[in-house]
């Protein structure tokens, strides 16, 4: 008996945080926060899993972008994903804490830094785990089955390391 | 040439224009009435957290930042920290002096913390979750950085550094050696390389 009460307060507390995104599957679970803001769109998809306890987690999606995150993935908190374009994140994926993961460097390398360069977008495919605080950068391709150590930077298309990390 | 931009000293009557500003903006475009709005109360929020330091005119403050320690802390004019997931933490220990230089634009996250001195230049971008630190487990030295630096997303600058004008940190670095002028620093340790340019060093426009 209170044990499914638990289940309808944490399915009513899922939907309040996730009340911005334009898509839910189901048995999506969040716990801790999730902010979400910005004009565009969010979906999360069937059983994915928000752990938002340790810091907030942050879905930011600019004005007409779009942001996926596929079916039984896994985010851990403080993590923040900021997507000018597109972010799509595959399937059971594991994300660690921290991350930050941007479809866009925000400012021109060269020239006037306040020009901001076009968006491009990132792409991560089905059963990559991403360590924490782990920085995926614009243009990233992530194939599946890849593996990234903690604190590893992701810039281009890339396979990560093969049964190692750190 | 870089234009300084001129900043106006924050009277009433500026105050009285700003509002009259507002209002008209109000009615014209209301969400950008908003972000004015917005501004103006990070002014006024950016009064109240550095009423400790000298704080030139115009700085914003967007979001939470904590200003620590008993150390001198001086921000220049329209410098501006915004909010975010995390807040902005100045640590200036006994005997340390932090400087952040007018137009300086810091995200949220960064951290700052200075023993002896933290210097940072003009015009610079400091991008969310970046640490500077003058003191680590091993050493103390002062931290300078100078004008148009640009510190990406996480990058850590590490005591005794001196980064040169208009160079770049990429996302991720952590900083341990001095960075020349107009260069692209990369990795941990930080390696850098010179930024080539056809276009020359940044144009920088008031914000």
């Amino acid at each position: 008996m209170r044990d499914s009460r638990i289940a309808v307060w944490d399915r009513l507390r899922t939907r309040f945080q996730l009340r911005r995104c334009a898509a839910i599957g189901t048995g999506v679970v969040v716990r801790g926060n999730v902010w979400i803001h910005g004009e565009g769109r969010v979906v999360v998809e069937d059983g994915v899993v928000l752990d938002g306890r340790a810091a907030p987690i942050e879905l930011f999606p600019w004005d007409a972008a779009e942001i996926v995150i596929g079916r039984g993935s896994r985010i851990d908190g403080g993590t923040s994903i900021e997507a000018t374009r597109s972010v799509r994140i595959g399937a059971r994926n594991t994300i660690g804490g921290f991350c930050r993961i941007m479809d866009s460097h925000f400012h021109a390398l060269l020239g006037d830094r306040h020009v901001r360069p076009a968006p491009r977008p990132v792409t991560i495919g089905d059963d990559v785990t991403i360590g924490p605080r782990s920085i995926v950068m614009a243009g990233a391709a992530i194939e599946p089955g890849s593996t990234f150590g903690a604190t590893s930077v992701i810039r281009q298309t890339t396979r990560g390391l093969d049964g190692t990390a750190g | 040439m870089m234009r300084e931009p001129v900043v106006p000293a924050v009277t009433g009557d500026l105050i009285i224009r700003e509002l009259l500003g507002l209002l008209r903006l109000l009615f014209s475009r209301p969400r950008a009435a908003l972000r004015r709005l917005e501004r103006l109360l990070g002014v006024l929020r950016a009064r109240v957290v550095f009423r400790r330091c000298e704080c030139g005119a115009l700085v914003v403050a967007l979001g939470d930042v904590n200003v620590t320690g008993d150390g001198s802390i001086r921000i220049g004019d329209r410098v501006q920290f915004a909010g975010g997931m995390f807040a902005t933490t100045l640590y200036a220990a006994p005997g340390g002096v932090i400087t952040v230089d007018a137009l300086t634009f810091l995200s949220y996250g960064v951290s700052i913390e200075a023993s002896q001195r933290v210097q940072i230049g003009k015009r610079c971008q400091i991008a969310s979750m970046v640490l500077i630190r003058d003191r680590n487990e091993l050493t103390t030295a002062p931290v300078t950085i100078g004008d148009d630096v640009w510190l990406a997303y996480g990058v850590i600058v590490e005591p005794g550094v001196t980064i040169g004008n208009d160079s770049v940190v990429s996302a991720g670095s952590v900083v341990r050696s001095d960075i020349p002028p107009f260069s692209l620093a990369q990795g941990n340790p930080a390696t850098w390389s010179p930024l080539r340019s056809t276009a020359g060093p940044p144009s920088l426009k008031p914000i």
